[in-house]
């Protein structure tokens, strides 16, 4: 025998019948069709082997000599991942845009009554383009008078504020450097004598990411932190697969 | 149907040949000795390539794919759109599964084995289920994820197939049945590569009745 032609397979002896197979399932399937495909299973040996397999697989798995199915293990981590990257990209924004916890005692703010500074938060690194101070309001104040001093001592900006926040445009402070903001109040008797004040330091963006994720409040570099884990976990389960299980 | 006489009736032609089985199909016995005789010369052709005039299942597989033909027009009520590409692929099978059943078991003849015990009846036939279901799982290891995770969850897991039909999103049941023999298909393709390698001996499925290689 030929070998070669012998070892080739099976074919469909008419292929518009053959791909009708699936029909037999149908329990509606009109009878002339019904005995158009058994008859053509009957002479088709390429088909009556599929057909057989069907049987003898369906055997086999009855018998309990068959695996159970890998359950798929990529497929929910791949619908998870975005979910992961955005509680992720959520906790480094809350740990780089929200304000840092202030150095040393927090109960130590410097001003009296009620007037504070409430950005910066003592000790604050702040990126060296537009910066923007802010504190509390008291009532029946005319004006706010702000002070900027560096490290030296020396006066950096001065200014008045209707308001209680002021906004110094980039390249007031030249950066980086240290500073001290003092806060006054006109007219003068609303707070007391000693002026509010905070220090703050002006750094490159890199600097002030630094700071912050250092000096995040607690809760914030937790929650980060297991953003962070949950994101690495989930890529590492997606892009894992099952070794296959041989039957 | 003579076997050893030379054929000396000219090929009718397709459409003489569709005419007989147009008589046939209406219930003119008669037809079908003439529907032999017209497609003899084509199916001996096609068994010539897989087996020499000599060999001793040459007249066999001829005879056994033109009755083969003959049953099926009859239960199928119709004719084949093309007579003749069907029947020599009938040939064609019938000779490969005739290998098949030869590398199973060489030496034998099949004219003495009569009527085959099923499985479980002797210790040949339970060394051959042995064998084809060692086959079988090889070729399921071999099958793509996707084909194997659905046929061990139709077969293993027993799932329903509206539960898989919606699960694929497909719009029908019948597109899930699809998928399956599809699948089945892709099966049988791989145990046919399997055996071909060698890698394991003998035949996937026993030829059962009704195949060209057993006397009729």
């Amino acid at each position: 025998m030929n070998s070669d032609l012998e070892r080739s397979p099976l074919e469909c002896i008419d292929a518009s019948v053959g791909d009708r197979l699936a029909e037999l399932e149908r329990p509606d399937l009109d009878a002339a069709s019904r005995s158009l495909i058994e008859a053509h299973v009957s002479a088709c040996d390429a088909c009556r082997e599929i057909v057989e397999l069907d049987r003898r697989v369906g055997g086999l798995a009855r018998a309990g000599r068959l695996p159970q199915p890998v359950t798929t293990t990529g497929s929910w981590p791949k619908k998870v991942i975005p979910m992961a990257v955005l509680a992720w990209a959520a906790s480094l924004a809350g740990l780089v845009l929200l304000p840092p916890r202030p150095v040393g005692d927090p109960s130590a703010v410097r001003g009296e009554g009620e007037l504070r500074f409430v950005r910066p938060v003592e000790g604050e690194v702040l990126p060296g383009g537009d910066l923007q101070l802010r504190w509390t309001e008291l009532t029946g104040a005319a004006e706010y008078v702000v002070e900027v001093r560096d490290s030296a001592g020396e006066v950096a900006w001065q200014g008045t504020s209707p308001v209680p926040e002021v906004k110094l445009d980039a390249g007031t402070l030249s950066a980086p450097s240290e500073y001290r903001a003092l806060l006054t109040v006109r007219p003068a008797d609303l707070a007391g004598p000693v002026p509010a004040s905070v220090a703050f330091r002006t750094a490159s963006w890199p600097g002030v990411v630094a700071d912050r994720a250092t000096r995040a409040h607690r809760w914030r570099q937790i929650l980060a932190g297991i953003a962070t884990a949950f994101l690495l976990g989930v890529g590492v389960v997606a892009r894992w697969r099952p070794p296959a299980r041989p039957c | 149907m003579s076997q050893s006489q030379p054929h000396r009736q000219q090929n009718p032609g397709p459409q003489a040949v569709d005419r007989e089985v147009a008589a046939y199909i209406a219930g003119e016995d008669a037809a079908a000795d003439r529907i032999c005789r017209a497609l003899e010369p084509i199916v001996r052709a096609e068994v010539r390539r897989f087996l020499p005039t000599t060999d001793a299942d040459h007249d066999d597989v001829v005879q056994e794919t033109l009755m083969s033909l003959i049953r099926y027009l009859r239960k199928a009520g119709q004719g084949p759109d093309r007579v003749e590409a069907f029947v020599v692929t009938m040939a064609g099978n019938r000779c490969r599964n005739l290998y098949r059943w030869r590398s199973r078991r060489p030496g034998v003849d099949l004219e003495s084995t009569g009527d085959l015990p099923d499985p479980g009846q002797d210790p040949l036939a339970e060394l051959e289920a042995a064998e084809a279901e060692a086959l079988v799982r090889k070729a399921l290891n071999a099958l793509d994820p996707p084909c194997r995770k659905l046929l061990l969850e139709i077969y293993v897991q027993g799932r329903p197939m509206q539960e898989l039909q919606m699960e694929a999103g497909l719009t029908t049941v019948q597109g899930a049945y699809q998928r399956k023999y599809a699948c089945l298909k892709k099966l049988a393709d791989q145990l046919n590569r399997v055996w071909s390698e060698g890698q394991e001996i003998g035949s996937p499925l026993r030829p059962d009745k009704g195949t060209g290689s057993r006397k009729p």
